[in-house]
């Protein structure tokens, strides 16, 4: 009688602290999720798979549980940020950037916080690969942050991309004070009409090809990554095979981003989770979030002196992978400045740049990390 | 169509020009014909831009159908050769003046028109919200550059616009 009223309460007994507060940490998710609007997509998944799996002797995370099986079947082997991705390329539009390709150069400046931020976290005593892990998080770029994280430093795959997606939400409240800073208000007035310029369908098609083929020749560990976003972009383009189009946007993008936020989600366990390390994470990628910013601010301010005045400096905070959350910030700063001021156009061009760039930074760290 | 009658250092050119769009033109001279567009209409202060033209009577030189049909303008590479002389009050930002003396509203980027918080005939002031444009899936308040009267207002709620199409026209004068 005594053992089977233990075994009752098996439950309760087997309840720690660090179990309860990572269940408090779920909820805060949920809570910013639900209230705040922050990512709901992913954080409210990833808060719900951190309370299931930090329940007392939770099934979930057994050798055969369903988040042990999502884990297995699609953030082991990297399937699921890949799969995302096709979606992400079904949907983006690349046409601003086709319509000014200079817009490119952004996208690269934008990604030099990686770096910056890599040297800080070697300084704070991470190993190489966890610190190119946590530099990665400037690019705001969630499904990089997770694919690059789970090659060099698995371990850390749940702070990580939680603070990816954090940040990610952030975007129009950390960037916008960094903008006033860097720019004055003259270089915020600056007016750049929409330059008009309609591509072909034809160079909507070959884009995404010869990104393949230029991105996978000169940085082969990009190819998953990049690869599958331009894949889907392919697919959007021909115009021959929406429900492919469809399927890739809606569907697999829907039903991959909930197995990825619970299975994600499953990884925050108390003991490796509740660490120092963890709020060295958050406080180093808001770090790299910042000296991304700056990086493409400065980088904007320097075209900007090139073209002798005509180049608004704000489009540089729109080259992270942050999309289309970045470009909307420079839009509203130019609208605040000079409500006749409209650069969405250009931004998103900048933007769109940033996505492919910050694949192509996760790609150059690890070929320089020499993973695999 | 408009035919325009040019005397530069005593020679004359005809130039014909066809309107294309709210700010391209075709003008043609000649065998030539050249396509325009014309990023900004204001008035230079002081400056008169309206060409003082003589209108011919068909009737007065004898051909009715078609008049100067047989004109033949001097070889256009004599114009081209001519030095480029800079205009001398441009503004900086020819695209967007902010005078206030606009005629028109145009759309800023392509998109699609979510709303007209206008119609004919309301008074608006500088700044006020005029229309709606959802451009990259982001709504963008378009506002008046000017205190003025709705003559005229061209697009509905669902219209899709491209880049530099007219949205609204002011009465003129009314400012």
């Amino acid at each position: 009688m005594t053992v089977s009223f233990a075994q009752l309460l098996q439950g309760i007994q087997n309840m720690t602290p660090g179990s309860l507060l990572m269940i408090a940490v779920g909820c805060l998710l949920i809570y910013l999720a639900v209230v705040k609007e922050y990512e709901p997509m992913l954080l409210l998944p990833i808060g719900a798979g951190a309370i299931l799996a930090n329940l007392p002797l939770s099934p979930m995370i057994e050798a055969e549980g369903m988040f042990t099986v999502l884990k297995k079947a699609g953030v082991d082997n990297e399937l699921f940020p890949l799969l995302v991705f096709i979606g992400i390329g079904a949907m983006t539009d690349f046409g601003p950037l086709l319509e000014n390709p200079r817009m490119m150069l952004l996208g690269a400046a934008g990604q030099f916080g990686i770096f910056g931020t890599l040297m800080l976290a070697l300084l704070l005593g991470f190993d190489l690969k966890e610190a190119a892990s946590i530099g990665i998080i400037g690019a705001i770029d969630g499904p990089t942050s997770i694919y690059v994280s789970n090659l060099l430093a698995p371990h850390m795959l749940g702070p990580i991309a939680v603070t990816a997606y954090s940040y990610m939400s952030l975007v129009p409240i950390i960037q916008p004070p960094i903008m006033r800073a860097l720019t004055s208000r003259k270089e915020r007035l600056i007016r750049m009409p929409y330059t008009s310029r309609p591509i072909s369908r034809r160079i909507r098609i070959i884009f995404p090809i010869a990104v393949f083929v230029v991105v996978g020749t000169l940085v082969p560990m990009a190819t998953p990554l990049i690869g599958t976003l331009m894949l889907g972009n392919l697919l959007k383009e021909s115009g021959v095979v929406e429900r492919l189009t469809k399927a890739s946007s809606n569907e697999i993008a829907n039903i991959v981003t909930l197995f990825l936020g619970l299975a994600v989600g499953s990884t925050m366990q108390a003991a490796t989770f509740l660490k120092m390390q963890t709020l060295a994470i958050l406080g180093l990628g808001i770090l790299a979030f910042g000296l991304d910013t700056a990086a493409g601010l400065l980088f904007a301010k320097f075209l900007n002196f090139l073209s002798k005045g005509r180049f608004n400096p704000l489009l540089g905070a729109a080259g992270i992978s942050a999309f289309p959350m970045a470009a909307r910030v420079v839009q509203k700063m130019g609208q605040e400045e000079d409500f006749e001021n409209f650069l969405l156009m250009h931004a998103m061009g900048a933007n769109t740049a940033g996505q492919i760039a910050s694949v192509v930074a996760g790609g150059v760290l690890l070929a320089l990390l020499g993973a695999h | 169509m408009r035919r325009y009658k040019l005397e530069i250092k005593g020679k004359e050119f005809v130039v014909d020009v066809q309107t294309l769009s709210a700010n391209k033109f075709r003008a043609i001279l000649g065998d030539h014909a050249y396509e325009v567009d014309i990023s900004s209409d204001e008035d230079l202060a002081g400056a008169r831009i309206t060409p003082e033209i003589i209108p011919t009577r068909p009737e007065d030189e004898g051909v009715v159908e078609r008049p100067e049909v047989s004109y033949r303008p001097p070889d256009p590479a004599s114009m081209r050769q001519l030095p480029k002389v800079p205009s001398p009050a441009l503004p900086t930002k020819p695209q967007l003046p902010s005078d206030g003396l606009r005629a028109e509203i145009i759309a800023p980027m392509p998109g699609t028109i979510q709303s007209v918080e206008v119609k004919v005939g309301d008074e608006v002031k500088h700044g006020q919200p005029v229309a709606i444009l959802e451009a990259m899936k982001m709504k963008n308040t378009l506002r008046s550059p000017r205190d003025g009267v709705i003559a005229e207002v061209l697009v509905q709620p669902g219209q899709s616009v491209s880049y530099g199409d007219v949205l609204v026209k002011f009465e003129e004068g009314k400012a």
